[in-house]
């Protein structure tokens, strides 16, 4: 057995010579997370399956253009996924009998509707901890913030993803990641407030602060 | 000591909590908070905020994501041609039927001055005596013997005076008959038609009599004519359709073998 970057390179190149297979072997690792990215974007789960099979077959068909090394491949299949999300949300915009909806279901937080809670996502093992009706205020809260900020606090927060990675998923300077950041927690903190959601949370964590 | 004269901005306490500040501005900031409970206050709103945020569950994707075959067959220039295919197809197939629409309008107004003659004959054809006066000797001539270009002739020969009467009304559709072979027939002379139809009496009592079946008088009998009225376009009631129906034929023409190019395009590159 080679070592992974040995083992991925060929694999790259027979992707980028139009290998379908070569292909889903580089995303195996990623789709999860593209998926939940999208998830994350664009607030349910129909929709970001479409935005991640569409960022994958866009992916597949830009492969021959990435020529970074094999480990920037999580990064750019990211990019590809938030451009896609980012279409998404503005298709919704011109139709504004859609996004009135989503407003409204947003702001009045109503039961969720039993569709809604089978559809709600299973928390993993390891992360039962969370409510998931606070998880869904989270969401909720994360739908009304502007496209960008919402990306970027969730490659940051959501996912985790270093602030040198988020600025090159979204093609913009450091900097830029961090004020976008600190805006949309400013703003997340003051939605999540109202939910009711904060209070608890920041007693649990002033207990943990340094 | 820079004492603590103004808050830590929004970007700084946020950057804070992930200790993506410098060591300078980290100190700078640990001092100020010290100090501060506003900005201690702030600092713990972003820290809960990234806290609460880090706990969302990972959502298990409804399916496996792996590109199938039927997905991906088809890369964006086949896809575009398969458009350009497609549109090219519809676009020559509607100028078509304008196209035949049009030039079936040209022909109908171009015999338009035929056509009454042959409307108030028509009828009259069933009744059709058989004594043999003249002119329907000339009918009957004309089917006995059809491949003679005077049948072509008949029904723009028939004089206005002479429309009431019913022979010359028998001899038109039957005289169409035979006009496909010689349709191109042109321009009617009377005066050949009243010999002949002298000439033709003893012929006329013989076949008359047979009811030959009414054909398909009306596109046979006007086809003459029209072509007359299309290659002299000038004049003709139908002049101006017919140039319509001349330029939608060439842009159906265009679109057919702009569809015929995409097409051979479109083999070309799937068996590729």
């Amino acid at each position: 057995v080679q070592p992974d970057a040995g083992a991925l390179d060929p694999t790259l190149k027979a992707a980028q010579q139009g290998e379908v297979a070569a292909f889903n072997t580089l995303i195996q690792a990623h789709q999860r997370q593209v998926f939940n990215v999208c998830y994350r974007m664009l607030g349910n789960a129909e929709d970001a399956a479409d935005a991640t099979q569409d960022a994958l077959l866009n992916a597949f068909r830009a492969v021959k253009s990435f020529n970074g090394p094999a480990a920037g491949l999580r990064s750019w299949l990211l990019r590809i996924a938030a451009n896609t999300c980012y279409d998404q949300l503005r298709r919704r915009q011109r139709k504004p009998s859609d996004s009135l909806d989503a407003l409204h279901t947003t702001d009045a937080d109503p039961e969720p509707s039993l569709a809604e809670r089978l559809q709600d996502p299973r928390p993993g093992p390891e992360q039962q901890s969370l409510s998931a009706e606070t998880a869904r205020h989270i969401q909720q809260a994360i739908d009304l913030l502007p496209a960008e900020q919402r990306l970027t606090v969730v490659l940051c927060d959501v996912q985790g993803l270093s602030y040198d990675e988020a600025a090159q998923i979204m093609s913009i300077e450091l900097g830029t990641v961090k004020s976008r950041l600190s805006r949309a927690r400013a703003q997340l903190r003051v939605l999540l407030s109202e939910k009711g959601e904060l209070p608890a949370g920041s007693t649990r964590l002033q207990q943990r602060s340094p | 000591v820079t004492q603590p004269a103004s808050h830590i901005d929004d970007d700084v306490l946020s950057a804070f909590v992930d200790q993506q500040l410098s060591t300078d501005d980290l100190a700078r900031a640990r001092a100020h908070l010290e100090t501060c409970a506003d900005c201690q206050e702030r600092l713990d709103g972003f820290r809960s905020v990234a806290t609460l945020l880090r706990q969302l569950p990972e959502v298990e994707p409804p399916r496996d994501f792996a590109l199938g075959l039927r997905l991906v067959g088809e890369p964006p220039n086949v896809v575009r041609l398969r458009r350009w295919y497609a549109a090219a197809r519809i676009t020559a197939a509607g100028l078509a039927a304008v196209f035949v629409c049009l030039l079936a309008g040209t022909l109908y107004l171009s015999a338009q001055p035929a056509a009454p003659a042959a409307s108030v004959a028509r009828p009259q054809t069933l009744s059709a005596p058989v004594a043999a006066t003249p002119n329907p000797a000339v009918a009957a001539r004309s089917q006995a013997a059809a491949p003679q270009p005077q049948a072509a002739q008949q029904p723009q020969a028939v004089p206005p005076s002479q429309t009431g009467s019913s022979q010359v009304g028998s001899a038109q559709p039957q005289a169409a008959q035979p006009q496909p072979a010689d349709g191109v027939a042109a321009a009617p002379h009377p005066a050949t038609l009243s010999a002949q139809s002298d000439d033709q009496v003893a012929a006329a009592t013989s076949v008359s009599p047979l009811p030959t079946p009414p054909p398909t008088p009306v596109p046979t009998a006007v086809a003459a004519p029209v072509a007359a009225a299309v290659a002299t376009a000038e004049s003709a009631p139908g002049a101006p359709l017919g140039l319509g129906a001349l330029g939608i034929g060439v842009l159906a023409i265009v679109a057919l073998l702009i569809a015929l190019v995409a097409r051979h395009r479109l083999q070309r590159a799937s068996t590729v």
